[in-house]
């Protein structure tokens, strides 16, 4: 296994075309394969700020879509109840995330493995419980709705555009964390904290940093899909939200950058077609899942690393 | 150079549920001193050298002094700022990084820095990182994960991270072990030439007696979690009763 | 009305005791967080409904077969389960562990789905167990002390095997030490194979038993293992008789929060929660991975 990309560069060979042909396929695929695609980039930030937990920072997070949801939530909330302008929502949904990250982070960085797990779990089902039991301010499971025009009124191929556009800039951010000073030291505590400690590293220090960071895509991802539904639901930060990324990233490949990106995208077409024909997609997913972890425990990216690999290889 | 010792450490002891592991130790490493803790298995050498390296959860009794700073129960992190380096048994790398990038972490944890975003810190210690791994003689495997390298490299890699963090103390446990009888050698060579060219001071727990005998300026003998006897190669090649306990045993 | 709140609590509480003995067991011997132990007792719930539609409605003899024939069921699948998937990655980091039981999670909630639809399903309470007991002037279902009379007998069946059987030892020396009992030849693969089956038909034996309580439908399975999680780890993961009296604590705080704080009380136990694995990690205290 390969995990780590040599280069430090962004590798533009491969993230031009993939923003011109997402941005081609918006532009002519119609309004409804618009707000698939929409989906889809979203998903693929709030896999990928998860992915930087689990495959570079060590951490298994049953929690993450606590985040997702504070991120909804930051949005809808003081738009819905305090009235304020829709720029300040856009500011604070991330900035909650942040501050839920932060608080939260700081709790269970303290634990490990399978604690750490239960732990963010436990958070993430108390972020859920209030914003479900606090019906006077969330409106409880019915969520909150028309506070704004859903997509701001937008078309949905170009609110498919904004979206790709912040999802890109999102994600060329998260690549700069990964290659920088403190994506060595995240890659680094993760594997070995104790050897990263005796070399003079603060372990809970940057695990607590990969958590605020991931924690904050996942709430800008959150904002995003809280405007391109119009509402926000307690779901949003339910386990849910959080097995759907776990899955994610399993399906496109754990110790690579692309695993948070093949698996929201293939996760989320399945959903979208598999449950347009059969009613069974859930199955088809746990299939899938079941044959990455046996097969192909480096999933899809790792996948297509061996097969470019053997390629190059026979070119060469 | 001051006369006072570099380390000292005072009436430690550890204990773990009912078992004993040690039961008041007292040591003290002059500066640029090569020192050997032997002893059977059990006798709490590892033990000792954690509770130095404040690896040991839940800390230890005792005082350890460090260039007369009190350091016992500090986090093994401030421990390893102040300039006590350690490799561990089995030797602990970042298997999934490169060799290159094992060495980047190493430079980055000490030299500070770690949390900066821009990746220009990275490209400056580039150049250091490689420089490092010639030392070692790992630069041609840079590009490797460090999985992928033997066992007796990542004996060397780790050596080499450590070394970058320019410890003043040296702790190493079981060096050797694991390795063929020629391998042994001339690993321990290449460590202490490092050693005694950065007048580093050394603390090894160490099961091959040819290598204690021949690198050691002074050897500490543990049993059952106590000092049982501390002397010069000499001395303690002459000592019956370390013979007994512990060298009969072996030869 | 304290007192019969309370009353209630521990009858709820032997039931989450029932769902979470299963997942702790597994836990403790296997180092595998099941997350498809609610989606087993998901399973022996609607089994069982399937099961006692061939019995006369309202007999206490059927009810308790389809529940038994269920839970076996149940417990066949987990084995299989174990024996043909999770044998081939134990050692495996923990994440494709958790992942590989989450699949289950999503195969089942399919397949329960194709087979009984999406709608809810009920199943009849036996008639021997409908009813109400009058004791010292308050009512109790008969069904809930029933049930209660239920997690008292398993564990005291668990409580026997793991004291005085050959098996229970092996089951604690695999605990405490898995090298040692590697080092005594003892096929380690055996025990959790056992361990694996006996912890699903636990979970297939809660799901079946608490059938005729509440309505049954595709989506139990989440809120069961989350409420199973709260249980095994403010009891300690993988310790049977903390499992047990968090079950019972629990049970009781949502039996009094109902009363006081209807809204804050679910709040109140995940704290409990999240506070117990802090207060753990301080006497543990490591470097954090």
């Amino acid at each position: 296994m390969r995990p780590a990309e040599s280069s430090g560069a962004v590798q533009w060979r491969l993230v031009v075309p993939a923003v011109l042909g997402a941005l081609a396929l918006l532009a002519t695929l119609g309004q409804g394969a618009a707000l698939v695609i929409t989906d889809v980039l979203i998903m693929v930030l709030f896999a990928s700020s998860l992915n930087l937990l689990t495959s570079y920072g060590g951490m298994v997070s049953f929690g993450h879509a606590a985040y997702f949801g504070l991120g909804a939530y930051g949005l809808a909330l003081p738009l819905a109840k305090l009235g304020l302008p829709l720029w300040a929502g856009l500011a604070l949904g991330p900035l909650a995330a942040a501050l839920g990250a932060l608080a939260i982070g700081a709790l269970c960085v303290r634990l490990t493995h399978i604690y750490f797990a239960m732990l963010t779990l436990a958070c993430s089902e108390i972020v859920f419980t209030i914003l479900f039991q606090a019906y006077d301010y969330t409106g409880g499971d019915t969520g909150i709705t028309k506070f704004m025009a859903p997509r701001l009124g937008l078309d949905p191929r170009l609110y498919g555009a904004l979206v790709l556009a912040i999802v890109s800039a999102c994600l060329l951010l998260l690549w700069k964390v990964v290659r920088s000073p403190i994506g060595l030291a995240i890659r680094a505590v993760g594997e070995e904290p104790h050897r990263a400690a005796a070399l003079g590293y603060s372990p809970r220090m940057v695990q607590l940093v990969a958590f605020v960071i991931a924690g904050t895509l996942a709430g800008v991802a959150g904002t995003l899909f809280a405007v391109y539904q119009g509402n926000a639901f307690p779901d949003y930060a339910g386990i849910g939200f959080t097995i759907d990324a776990l899955v994610m990233v399993v399906i496109g490949g754990l110790h690579s950058f692309a695993g948070g990106v093949y698996g929201a995208v293939i996760y989320t077409l399945l959903k979208t077609f598999v449950s347009r024909y059969v009613t069974e997609w859930e199955l088809v997913i746990g299939l899938i899942l079941l044959a990455v972890v046996l097969v192909s425990p480096a999933g899809v990216a790792g996948g297509l690393g061996r097969l470019g690999h053997a390629l190059g290889r026979r070119s060469a | 150079m001051s006369e006072t010792p570099l380390l000292v450490a005072r009436n430690i002891h550890k204990t773990y549920g009912r078992f004993v592991a040690l039961a008041g130790v007292d040591m003290a490493l002059a500066r640029g001193e090569r020192r050997a803790l032997i002893g059977p298995n059990g006798a709490g050498k590892t033990t000792l050298v954690s509770v130095i390296g404040g690896q040991q959860p839940g800390g230890a009794g005792g005082t350890v002094l460090f260039d007369g700073r009190d350091i016992s129960g500090a986090t093994p992190q401030a421990i390893a700022r102040l300039g006590i380096g350690r490799t561990f048994q089995i030797s602990r790398t970042f298997r999934k990084l490169t060799v290159l990038e094992n060495m980047l972490a190493a430079l980055l944890g000490n030299g500070g820095g770690a949390f900066a975003l821009s990746a220009r810190r990275l490209r400056e210690l580039r150049a250091p990182a490689l420089a490092m791994l010639r030392e070692v003689g790992l630069a041609e495997f840079a590009r490797e994960p460090a999985e992928a390298i033997s066992h007796g490299d990542r004996k060397r890699l780790e050596f080499g991270m450590v070394l970058a963090t320019r410890p003043r103390l040296l702790l190493l446990d079981e060096p050797t072990a694991g390795m063929g009888l020629a391998e042994r050698s001339a690993l321990m060579e290449m460590m202490v030439r490092h050693i005694a060219e950065r007048d580093i001071t050394l603390l090894f727990v160490e099961h091959d007696i040819d290598i204690v005998f021949r690198f050691a300026d002074v050897i500490t003998v543990m049993a059952r979690g106590k000092v049982f006897a501390e002397g010069t190669p000499a001395e303690i090649a002459a000592d019956r009763a370390v013979q007994d306990i512990y060298l009969g045993a072996r030869h | 009305m304290v007192a019969v709140q309370i009353v209630n609590g521990l009858m709820e509480g032997m039931m989450l005791f029932l769902i979470a003995s299963g997942l702790t067991l597994i836990f403790g011997i296997t180092r595998i967080v099941n997350f498809a132990h609610g989606s087993l007792y998901m399973l022996g719930a609607f089994l069982t409904y399937q099961l006692v539609s061939h019995f006369a409605p309202g007999s206490l003899g059927g009810f308790a077969a389809s529940v038994l024939l269920a839970a076996l069921a149940v417990a066949a699948l987990g084995t299989l389960f174990e024996i043909l998937v999770l044998r081939r990655i134990y050692g495996a980091d923990d994440l494709m562990q958790l992942i590989i039981t989450v699949a289950l999670v999503l195969v089942l909630r399919d397949v329960v789905q194709m087979a009984w639809g999406r709608n809810d399903v009920v199943v009849q309470m036996p008639d021997a167990l409908a009813g109400a007991l009058r004791i010292g002037g308050s009512y109790f279902p008969v069904f809930q002390l029933a049930i209660f009379g239920a997690g008292l007998a398993v564990l005291a069946v668990m409580v026997a095997v793991i004291r005085y059987t050959r098996a229970g030892i092996l089951l604690r020396a695999a605990t405490d030490d898995r090298g040692m009992v590697a080092l005594l030849g003892i096929n380690q693969a055996r025990i959790f194979t056992a361990v694996f089956a006996v912890g699903s038909f636990l979970a297939g034996l809660a799901g079946g038993l608490a059938s005729p309580f509440g309505n049954i439908n595709y989506l139990l399975d989440t809120t069961v293992i989350v409420t199973a999680f709260i249980v095994v780890v403010i009891g300690g993961l993988g310790n049977l008789y903390g499992a047990l009296a968090a079950a019972l604590a629990v049970g009781v705080l949502k039996g009094l929060g109902v009363l006081y704080y209807p809204r804050l009380s679910m709040v109140l136990i995940f704290l409990i929660m999240a506070g117990v694995l802090v207060v753990r990690s301080l006497g543990r205290q490591t470097v954090g991975k």
